[in-house]
């Protein structure tokens, strides 16, 4: 569940910054959901060890809509307010795949560069 | 429950945002900090915890600010863009049919964005462009070139 602080943060929020936008195309690659849900499954996937809060989230989602890789939309359920609905566009598979890729090379890199030497 | 939007407005002012933006903004976050206050309920918290524990959600009100006007200007909404999206807001609040064709029109307005940043679009539509534009002026080009002629006759 998402917290409303900073407090518990694990990960420093530089740390963070650099994967925010692969973390939310990675979550809104499988379903469509909200502001709110996004960050409680980014929490939930990471064992509680990344949180986001409405100052570290949102504008993100705004940025990433306006350059088109994810689209918003108010969705009204029964007994519910409305609430706005983010799904993954077809630039935003290009972009998460091409994201995925380079993420995965950068980790690899930077773990040769970390790692023990036993020589 | 307190009024999260009325809070919002006290809190965060968006001079620099288009009033729609600013509206759909101003809902989406006071959405969240209900629903910060709900969960809050849920976990055993009274009334005042749970207010206190949603409004520690912005632990700075100008770094969201600054945040938020960051992202609308580097990709402000154009003009015809913001008039598509009242239109899509004016037929939504028809509701029935009009729900269906306000959702068609922010598919339209989303494939119009995506196109925007898409630059193999922007490349063919330019090469189009250069043909169109190339065969229109080599009547006056052939025209220009035959008067030429005739000028170095004299």
């Amino acid at each position: 569940m998402p917290t409303a602080n900073l407090e518990a943060l694990v990960f420093s929020p530089e740390l963070k910054k650099g994967s925010v936008e692969l973390m939310v195309l990675s979550i809104l690659e499988s379903e469509p959901r909200h502001g709110y849900d996004i960050g409680r499954m980014i929490e939930v996937r990471s064992g509680g060890s990344i949180q986001f809060n409405i100052t570290s989230l949102y504008p993100v989602l705004y940025r990433m809509e306006e350059r088109g890789w994810i689209a918003g939309r108010w969705v009204e359920r029964k007994g519910e307010r409305r609430r706005c609905y983010y799904r993954l566009t077809q630039q935003g598979e290009r972009v998460l795949s091409a994201q995925r890729k380079e993420w995965a090379a950068f980790t690899a890199a930077v773990n040769q560069v970390i790692e023990v030497s036993h020589a | 429950m307190r009024d999260w939007r009325a809070y919002l407005r006290e809190n965060l002012d968006l001079p620099a945002m288009e009033g729609l933006r600013e509206e759909r903004i101003i809902e989406e976050i006071a959405g969240q900090l209900e629903d910060f206050y709900q969960e809050a309920l849920e976990r055993g918290m009274d009334e005042a915890a749970a207010d206190a524990y949603a409004r520690r959600s912005v632990p700075d009100w100008q770094e969201l600010k600054a945040l938020l006007a960051s992202s609308n200007r580097a990709h402000r909404t154009p003009a015809t863009a913001a008039a598509f999206e009242r239109s899509e807001q004016a037929v939504r609040r028809r509701g029935g049919g009009g729900v269906w064709l306000a959702d068609r029109l922010a598919d339209v307005r989303q494939a119009f964005r995506t196109i925007r940043f898409a630059p193999a679009f922007w490349i063919v539509s330019l090469e189009i462009l250069r043909g169109i534009s190339s065969e229109s002026t080599t009547p006056f080009t052939k025209r220009r070139y035959s008067g030429s002629k005739s000028l170095q006759a004299f």
